[in-house]
């Protein structure tokens, strides 16, 4: 009389599952007994057919805007946590301190090629009023959270106000490369205080350290430190 | 601190969507739940070491596809599956006769019971073992067993054993 093995561990055995010297007892079982050996074909094909209904689904191609909403929301992981770390470790607020020349060259360099090469229809440059597409995102979108426009995604960062009181917005604008700026509402109209394309690091990713001339800007114009939420929106709403 | 799992993701990429279209059958709610799932994954504190990394996304993408099928449950709605995305591999089957076996198999599968039938794609398609299926799900090893070996033999029956030696 041959022993007796239920499903699951004639299942494991198909599946490779059983060590020695159990697998050699199952083996073994299996040669002399027929019924057993066709329990053993059914476990096996159940997962085959399985396999081979749902396995090809894998090889199609991801699509394109999956895999870039993918890329763009890593990209944005590694901003939202760059970001507290750098506002709350790196930078005193209310702390004055000399324009860096290195800031100077960067304010004085146009960013307008940066988003010339998306083809949107919005170009940025310190010192100009900020595209309208842009202020509509600005005005609503808040911190951490990001717009899609056309192939590029706007992030808002951080929203906070200058030594004068008018209200400023730190935002990211990524498509192949990711583009950092501060645009500034004065009155009723918004203007780009600062852009700089952050250059790629070997991951891809914009590193912390290429926007240390922001930060060097942000003191510069004597920048509070990022609002809370709850502050964010309602200023955001109160136009 | 970087997001080490970026690279994971890209590369995931294709099996979340394989299981995600597994679960809702239909494309564009796959890609949402793989978007979402990226999303969720990256947002939160730390990749979990205890267990594997596909296993832990499956898991975000099914918690999202539960989610939904609860939020459209309460609004008396239901999901529009009218054309069935996840039979691609088997309609573009260029063999007519294999065709035939592959959608006997499709229809086989569908005939059982979700705990059965997401306990079959798990292992035998996603290649988790039983162990990590069982964490993934929350379920005790002795349970995802039986209810694989029920899910794999109530196929193979419903087909016979050949066809499924076949394909």
């Amino acid at each position: 009389m041959a022993r007796s093995f239920d499903d699951e561990e004639l299942m494991a055995f198909a599946d490779g599952a059983i060590e020695e010297p159990r697998f050699s007892d199952i083996a073994a079982a299996i040669e002399a007994d027929p019924d057993l050996a066709r329990r053993l074909e059914l476990l096996a094909a159940g997962g085959e057919a399985a396999r081979a209904v749902y396995g090809p689904l894998a090889d199609r191609p991801v699509p394109d805007r999956l895999r870039r909403r993918v890329e763009a929301t890593i990209a944005a992981a590694e901003t939202v946590k760059v970001v507290p770390f750098r506002r709350l470790h790196s930078r005193p607020a209310w702390q004055p301190v000399t324009i860096a020349a290195s800031v100077a060259v960067v304010l004085a360099a146009p960013a307008g090629y940066f988003f010339a090469r998306t083809g949107e229809d919005f170009s940025i440059a310190a010192g100009e009023p900020l595209a309208p597409s842009l202020v509509a995102q600005l005005e609503t979108v808040p911190s951490g959270a990001e717009a899609e426009l056309g192939a590029a995604t706007l992030q808002p960062i951080a929203t906070f106000t200058d030594a004068a009181q008018n209200l400023c917005r730190e935002f990211e604008l990524d498509r192949e490369v990711t583009t950092v700026a501060v645009a500034c509402r004065s009155e009723d109209s918004w203007r780009v205080a600062i852009a700089i394309d952050a250059p790629p690091a070997d991951d891809g990713y914009a590193p912390a350290s290429s926007l240390a001339a922001l930060d060097a800007f942000l003191d510069s114009i004597g920048a509070g430190p990022p609002m809370s939420p709850e502050e964010e929106r309602r200023l955001l709403l109160s136009r | 601190m970087t997001t080490a799992i970026g690279p994971l993701l890209i590369e995931a990429l294709p099996r979340l969507r394989r299981y995600a279209l597994s679960l809702s059958r239909v494309s564009d709610v796959a890609d949402e739940l793989v978007q979402g799932a990226c999303e969720r994954a990256l947002a939160s504190a730390a990749l979990d070491d205890e267990m594997r990394f596909d296993a832990w996304m499956f898991r975000i993408v099914r918690n999202l596809w539960y989610d939904r099928l609860r939020r459209l449950r309460t609004r008396g709605e239901e999901l529009d599956v009218t054309v069935r995305d996840d039979l691609v591999a088997v309609e573009g089957e260029a063999v007519p006769e294999r065709r035939m076996l592959l959608r006997r198999a499709a229809e086989a599968i569908d005939r059982l019971p979700e705990e059965q039938r997401e306990v079959l794609l798990l292992v035998c398609v996603e290649g988790l073992s039983y162990r990590d299926a069982a964490e993934m799900l929350d379920l005790p090893i002795g349970t995802v067993m039986s209810r694989l070996a029920r899910a794999r033999k109530r196929v193979a029956e419903d087909i016979g054993a050949e066809t499924g030696k076949v394909l």
